[in-house]
């Protein structure tokens, strides 16, 4: 390509951007493609007119059901990825709010292109299926087993792909948690995420009674009295005779507490069977309820482990399910009566620390044959202790601020090692002032860079971002990588004060590896090669080529750009730890191997990342390096050393290229290095030895 | 929108798959499903590209469950209940405020489109598991009026503050006379469609009559009787959305009482629109037994009773197949 020409593609590319016309994102897929995606038995509905849905139908005996919408995420959260391109997904979420299938239609995720392959991305996206959205569904690490237990949804991770994972993830829910709004009549007031979980820690050894008395349990009665109240004036008016009679005997007494609870579970059960009823509920709830009196909620046609027919739960006017638990222990304590245990899951929405209706079904017949059957509910009001439980923050982050939370320590190990790379950059004389300790500091940090920011924490700033800007003229994706963003804003702050070194030469761990092998090298006996001044002049102009390449591509929707960002090996050294396909192995390895005869040769003439840096550092506003009139002429002693080729003949130092090792600094300010310390001791006078 | 309602009336027994029939030159039967009016709808044409006819179909559908909406936003029920007045209203709107007002005075009150304040209050009521105490049951009628509820074509406007209107036993057979109307234009001979309320054009393929189930109001899986699908059939039951298990309290409630009305466990009515159909299957289970033959006489309609005892019967135009 000419120069020329990708300087028109660029600025028509950037034009592009400025006037907002960035990427549309609208799903792809057409009628037929859907209707190939959910065969028969499945039938494919009329779109929606209101959000972009499809709702799918199934044949159940005489009725067509609407067992899920389809969509494609791309139409609703629109989300982008780090290629800048969101990942569209195509998801049916069933009326119940469970993921009855999420498969990937289109995504441009750089790491997945090429890099670990397409196979692990559609393995992520396949453990969606059967978890709800009324769970809270968290992106685990990988191979964690999907560790699930019912409230929360636990889905593996992948391993290099961290952020791309959870960008999808946040793509899902947004997505699902739309259409569950729109079409579910979910969120009426009730958000599973926000439920309060039992305490595990409180516990007082307490009786019945005093459980009772402390309201952990529950207490409510129904007067005979009460009882004939709501069916006075209607045809069951009167029916019941023992009602009538004792109007001030208990028609019916209900105790109610959470066995799950210490407190309550602890003290009635005994440590041992409390322990294996938490095993056996697995994250659920256990609602412990025992009645005395004439009528009790355990009726004829009771039938355990069903969901009772007497009893219903609800909460903020949705309903709870209760399913019997099969419970057969005694409960010694307990008054004898109708005792059973309910489960409630989690998926249900149950928030025990908010208020709930108990409501008890009472029945009567008139009539001998066909009986005539007149029903009231009574209803009781019910919340567990909140000293029992555990509630949810306030506003518990969801989305990106989620991801802040929970990256919250490597992004805070980060801020510091900035904070501290500051301070000793700041002090820079100080810092050199020892010619033997100075490396080995450096060589820490660098190890650092590599190890932690690099390998670790997966925030090796990359070209890629720079794309996904172009792209879709936001950086918003950086939010859901809190290390990257942090390093990228420290990165930008500091072109303005030292330039590019402080990055290129502190906080990339790929130039970390490169410099950490050349120093092996060194202690190896590897003799670097020097390329002459001319050469080396005309190589580094070559990364303004490549910086201008990746630009070009990334302007021209059509071009590949992830490719041609395959010039950097950042992805292939530091992301996938050099597990890759062969070419882009040998590529990265040949940098670094390369590396070791050829000082940084990556960093110094290829890297396009560098190239951007080195062009915003000309805005730097201070020459930092302190030099000597000596400088240049005649002494060359800084120029020779320096291994980044920085300093002019002249004596200059060209901080476009400089990587703020320091080196030329220890010289400056060693007494036993710097030529004209040393000339200038000579020249001074010897100190007299006193004669004696 | 929410799935809340259960279908009343199925076209089982039509037998149709998504496609059926035809040797792939000629024209075929296609259906088309989707949801409306918080249930599942469906067209059936026959043509060799269905889309055109469903498109417009669907148009009609989507426009009568957007106006009848009472959440959405864009919506003239919601607006006209939200604001307490609503101008310029479409012709779709007044053609059913139109009709409920025949049916206010041929039912003597009993058929109310202005129930709304009153159907919520038990609503939510039943969601807490009890029902209204005689002084919140004088409280919400008192905004039930539908006399208080004035239109013409500039404005609809309501008398009384904190009055709301539903039109949800009216918009589903205005659909049904404006996809047969689309269905028409687009020249579909050979059609039958269901907006909850059922109607059809030509025969099936087969040269037989298309068929209605009416299904067994306790026994959704279950049906009393399978219908011809001539006119329009709409059916009312106590089962389609209820408020204690032995339904005794439904969604059905006769303003005037504050009460759901217990001679019916279903009622379907044949009638020469859907508009009416739907309309006089609600009226007709207000009215009760004994007043629903005149009623459904007066406007040239049929009806198939399934009584809360289990009884059948049915007005002598009523056919049965079989």
């Amino acid at each position: 390509m000419r120069g020329g020409r990708v300087l028109g593609r660029l600025a028509l590319g950037l034009m592009a951007w400025v006037c907002g016309l960035v990427y549309a994102s609208a799903g792809i897929l057409t009628r037929a493609e859907l209707e190939r995606a959910f065969p028969a038995p499945f039938i494919l509905g009329e779109k929606d007119d209101q959000l972009p849905v499809w709702p799918i139908f199934k044949q159940n005996a005489t009725e067509n059901q609407l067992v899920a919408y389809a969509y494609e995420s791309v139409d609703l959260a629109p989300i982008p990825g780090f290629s800048g391109t969101p990942i569209d997904l195509l998801v049916a979420l069933a009326p119940d709010g469970t993921f009855l299938d999420v498969r990937v239609a289109h995504f441009h995720e750089p790491v997945f292109v090429d890099g670990l392959g397409s196979a692990p991305l559609f393995d992520f996206v396949k453990q969606y299926a059967g978890k709800s959205l009324k769970q809270t569904i968290k992106v685990g690490p990988p191979n964690g087993g999907g560790a699930s237990d019912g409230a929360v949804a636990v889905i593996d991770g992948v391993a290099k792909a961290t952020a791309s994972v959870r960008i999808l993830n946040e793509t899902l829910l947004a997505s699902g948690l739309t259409v569950a709004r729109a079409k579910l009549g979910f969120a009426q007031g009730r958000d599973p995420t926000r439920s309060a979980r039992m305490r595990p820690d409180v516990f007082a050894a307490m009786d019945w009674q005093g459980l009772v008395g402390q309201g952990y349990i529950r207490h409510f009665r129904v007067s005979n009295a009460e009882a004939e109240t709501p069916f006075k004036g209607g045809l069951a008016e009167g029916l019941d005779r023992e009602a009538s009679r004792h109007p001030d005997d208990s028609f019916i007494e209900l105790w109610v507490g959470e066995l799950d609870a210490p407190m309550i579970g602890r003290n009635l059960l005994g440590d041992k069977a409390f322990n294996q009823l938490v095993a056996d509920l697995d994250g659920r709830h256990a609602l412990l309820v025992v009645s005395t009196g004439r009528y009790g909620f355990r009726a004829d046609d009771y039938v355990e482990g069903a969901v009772p027919t007497r009893l219903t739960l609800s909460q903020s006017e949705a309903p709870v399910e209760l399913r019997d638990f099969a419970w057969r222990s005694a409960i010694p304590q307990a008054p004898a009566g109708d005792l059973a245990v309910f489960v409630i899951k989690p998926q249900t929405g149950w928030d025990p620390a908010s208020l709930a209706t108990l409501a008890l079904r009472a029945t009567r017949e008139k009539g001998q044959i066909l009986p005539e059957r007149i029903s009231h509910d009574f209803g009781f009001l019910y919340s567990t202790p909140a000293d029992l439980l555990i509630l949810p923050p306030p506003e518990e982050a969801k989305g990106a601020l989620g991801v802040w939370r929970d990256r919250a320590l490597d992004t805070a190990i980060v801020a510091l090692a900035l904070v501290g790379l500051t301070t000793a950059l700041s002090l820079q004389n100080r810092l050199t002032a020892s010619a033997r300790v100075y490396p080995w500091a450096r060589r820490a940090f660098l190890v650092f860079t590599l190890v932690f920011i690099g390998f670790w924490a997966q925030a090796q700033l990359s070209i890629v971002s720079v794309i996904g800007l172009v792209r879709q003229g936001s950086v918003g994706f950086l939010l859901y990588d809190p290390p990257s963003l942090l390093l990228w804003g420290f990165t930008l702050a500091t072109l303005f004060v030292w330039g590019r070194g402080t990055f290129c030469g502190w906080l990339c761990p790929f130039g970390a590896m490169q410099e950490l092998v050349a120093d092996f090298g060194r202690w190896l006996g590897i003799k670097q090669i020097r390329i002459p001044d001319r050469w080396d002049g005309r190589l580094k102009n070559l990364k303004y080529v490549a910086l201008a390449a990746v630009l070009a591509a990334a302007a021209i929707p059509s071009a590949p750009a992830e490719t041609v960002a395959e010039i950097e090996p950042f992805k292939t050294a530091i992301t996938l730890e050099f597990v890759r396909s062969a070419p882009f192995v040998i590529y990265a390895v040949g940098l670094v191997v390369g590396g070791l005869f050829a000082y940084k040769f990556f960093c110094r003439y290829l890297c396009p990342l560098g190239a951007a840096f080195a062009l915003i550092g000309l805005a730097r506003r201070w020459n930092w390096l302190p030099r000597r009139p000596e400088s240049g002429s005649p002494c060359q002693l800084c120029k020779v050393k320096c291994r980044y080729g920085a300093i002019k003949k002249t004596g200059e130092i060209v901080y476009r290229e400089c990587f703020q090792c320091l080196d030329c600094l220890v010289i400056h300010n060693d007494a036993q290095q710097c030529v004209p310390l040393v000339l200038a001791a000579k020249r001074r006078p010897q100190p007299r030895i006193a004669a004696t | 929108m929410t799935i809340t309602r259960r279908n009343a009336l199925g076209l089982g027994l039509a037998g149709l798959s998504a496609t059926l029939g035809g040797d792939g030159a000629t024209a075929r039967m296609h259906r088309r499903l989707g949801v409306a009016f918080g249930t599942t709808v469906s067209v059936s044409v026959e043509a060799r590209d269905p889309e055109p006819a469903f498109k417009a179909a669907f148009a009609e559908i989507r426009a009568l469950d957007r106006i009848a909406s009472l959440t959405r936003p864009d919506g003239e029920v919601f607006r006209l209940n939200r604001d307490g007045c609503l101008d310029a209203p479409s012709p779709a709107l007044l053609k059913m405020l139109e009709t409920a007002a025949l049916m206010f005075e041929a039912t003597a009150g009993a058929f109310d489109v202005t129930i709304q304040p009153l159907w919520l209050a038990m609503d939510a009521a039943a969601r807490r598991g009890r029902w209204l105490d005689d002084a919140e049951r004088a409280q919400a009628c008192a905004r039930v009026d539908q006399r208080a509820l004035r239109f013409d074509a500039r404005r609809v406007v309501f008398d009384r503050p904190g009055m709301a209107v539903t039109l949800n036993s009216l918009a589903r057979g205005l659909a049904a006379d404006r996809v047969a109307a689309a269905l028409r234009a687009c020249g579909v001979e050979r059609a039958v469609f269901d907006t909850d309320v059922l109607g059809a054009a030509g025969r099936k393929p087969d040269g037989r009559e298309w068929l209605a189930r009416i299904r067994h109001p306790r026994r959704a899986d279950d049906s009393v009787a399978v219908a011809p699908i001539s006119e329009y059939l709409a059916t009312s039951g106590d089962y389609q959305y209820v408020w204690s298990p032995d339904y005794v309290r439904h969604h059905i409630v006769d303003p005037r009482r504050g009460v759901s009305p217990q001679d019916f466990a279903s009622i379907t009515v044949r009638a020469p629109t859907g508009l009416m159909a739907d309309a006089l299957s609600t009226a007709a289970f207000l009215v009760g037994a004994e007043a629903a033959p005149a009623l459904l006489a007066r406007f040239a309609a049929d009806g198939f009773f399934v009584g809360k005892d289990g009884k059948l019967w049915r007005t002598s135009g009523f056919a049965i197949a079989g």
